[in-house]
């Protein structure tokens, strides 16, 4: 009996249309995801700087994000910054003599001024926890705004000077944040 | 480059009514007088309590969402959509927990709908889960919400941000956000006091959903392991073996749950990696209510007092 083999018409055409569909599809899908590619934003920070998100332990967060908030509460308080003791009374953190502050690196709080310049010092007795740090309220022309400084030095003491360079100088690090919106929104 | 302080006075709130009272005309000149109360649109309960102890009734607050939605899984509708259209200006989370704001406001009838941003003076951490372990420095931990500072920080920024779109009430706005710190603030004092005596024991805590590491930051606890994968995503049965094995190695003996969001395989983690749970709320179910917050913080504050003195024992 003859037997005749009858391929489908066009049926090696039609499997290299359907692989050639199929490269063109993720081609395409794959220089599309590349054009909206955006790298990864990293914000750098000067040398003596820490990023409050990166570069901090997690008792340090806590203390910093308690530290921004003291600014705006002096107003309560008269023409002068007001004694530790005054800002621990008003239930400031991290002023209060609590768990928050024991566990959280223990520091003892003073307030120093040097002439126009005035910082509350947190001195740390646990420097693996959370280093010192320092609120700088106002100072010399180059400190600007209100800002906060860390030292994880074990040997940390009161500054005598409160302008930038000395800090610096001294081993301190000012600690800055910055704002980044929904990683899903369009308009940053 | 990042600012320090960037929304602070250097020293005086006065000096800094006294400067606004002196800006110039033209900053204000774009607000129209307003002859009936803002409508303030809202995304989420805490907002909600937020603007609605600064506003007291000198201005109207709009949950955008209807009481009942899980926010995680929410898809705007039509008629939520409709909603905006009547606002005048939106408070929103704005770092990940309310992306959906933004495409909704587009859509709106208002598409230049004001916005203001809660979290524009708080500073973020790092996203936990599968976001933060790629290391992406700008995926954030958008709950701010569920920690007594982080909240502050927000009313006072939404106080301050409101008092621009009704400067008629800017100040009684700004009275308004003093006294919910206070009372904010003495939540947490109340709770942080009842932990007196109790030794810093040290232990190590793992969360279900990555949602509280502001509030435990105020307590100096870090977590140390979240089980969800991604943000409200339950894990596979392997990433549950794996998260399992790991809570087993790292002896984690808390594990702080969802109250309002619960799942079986929690239960599983409890029983197989011999750890004490504990529920924490979201904040982020049920019917809008002004003391909402207030309440709910203090049941998390108390929850987290209760787990630490019972894993000091």
């Amino acid at each position: 009996m003859a037997e005749q083999v009858v391929r489908p018409a066009g049926a090696g055409h039609e499997a290299l249309f359907v692989a050639l569909a199929c490269a063109v599809i993720v081609a395409l899908a794959a220089a599309v995801i590349g054009a909206r590619q955006t790298p990864a934003q990293r914000i750098e920070v000067a040398a003596h700087q820490l990023d409050a998100r990166d570069d901090l332990l997690a008792a340090e967060q806590g203390l910093y994000a308690d530290l921004r908030l003291v600014p705006g509460e002096l107003a309560d308080f008269g023409d002068r910054p007001p004694a530790v003791t005054e800002l621990a009374e008003a239930l400031l953190p991290p002023f209060v003599a609590d768990v928050g502050t024991a566990w959280r690196g223990d520091h003892a709080w003073t307030l120093i001024e040097h002439g126009a310049a005035s910082a509350y010092l947190g001195l740390s007795a646990a420097p693996e926890v959370a280093g010192s740090m320092l609120l700088r309220l106002s100072g010399p022309a180059d400190a600007g705004e209100a800002d906060i400084w860390l030292n994880r030095s074990p040997s940390a003491s009161p500054p005598a000077r409160l302008d930038t360079e000395y800090l610096v100088h001294g081993g301190w690090q000012q600690v800055v944040t910055h704002f980044d919106a929904g990683a899903t929104r369009h308009r940053h | 480059m990042p600012d320090a302080l960037p929304s602070f006075p250097r020293r005086r709130m006065l000096a800094g009514l006294a400067l606004a009272c002196a800006l110039p005309a033209r900053v204000f000149a774009a607000v129209p007088k307003r002859d009936k109360p803002l409508r303030i649109g809202v995304t989420l309960h805490p907002y909600y309590s937020y603007v609605a102890n600064i506003v007291g009734d000198l201005a109207e607050v709009v949950p955008v969402i209807p009481a009942g939605f899980n926010p995680h899984a929410y898809e705007p509708r039509a008629e939520d959509i409709k909603r905006i259209g009547t606002l005048d200006v939106m408070v929103v989370n704005g770092v990940g927990h309310d992306d959906f704001a933004e495409r909704m406001i587009a859509a709106s009838e208002k598409p230049n709908l004001p916005v203001i941003e809660s979290n524009a003076d708080v500073p973020l951490l790092a996203a936990t889960g599968l976001a933060g372990r790629a290391g992406s420095g700008t995926v954030v931990n958008p709950h701010t919400f569920l920690s007594v500072t982080a909240s502050i920080a927000q009313v006072n920024t939404i106080a301050r941000e409101l008092g621009r779109f009704d400067p008629a009430n800017a100040a009684a706005y700004q009275a308004n956000a003093r006294a919910f710190a206070r009372r904010l603030r003495q939540l947490r004092a109340d709770a942080l006091a009842e932990l007196a005596g109790v030794p810093n024991a040290e232990f190590r805590v793992a969360t279900i959903h990555g949602a509280y590491d502001y509030l435990l930051r105020e307590f100096g606890i870090e977590v140390t392991a979240v089980v969800e994968p991604s943000h409200g995503i339950e894990p596979s049965p392997a990433q549950l073996k794996g998260t399992i094995d790991r809570l087993r190695g790292l002896d984690v003996k808390v594990i702080f749950s969802e109250m309002d969001f619960p799942s079986a395989y929690v239960d599983t983690i409890r029983r197989e990696a011999g750890v004490q749970l504990y529920p924490l709320t979201h904040i982020s179910y049920g019917e809008y209510e002004i003391d909402k917050f207030e309440r709910e913080t203090a049941r998390n504050l108390a929850t987290v007092v209760r787990a630490i003195r019972e894993a000091a024992q």
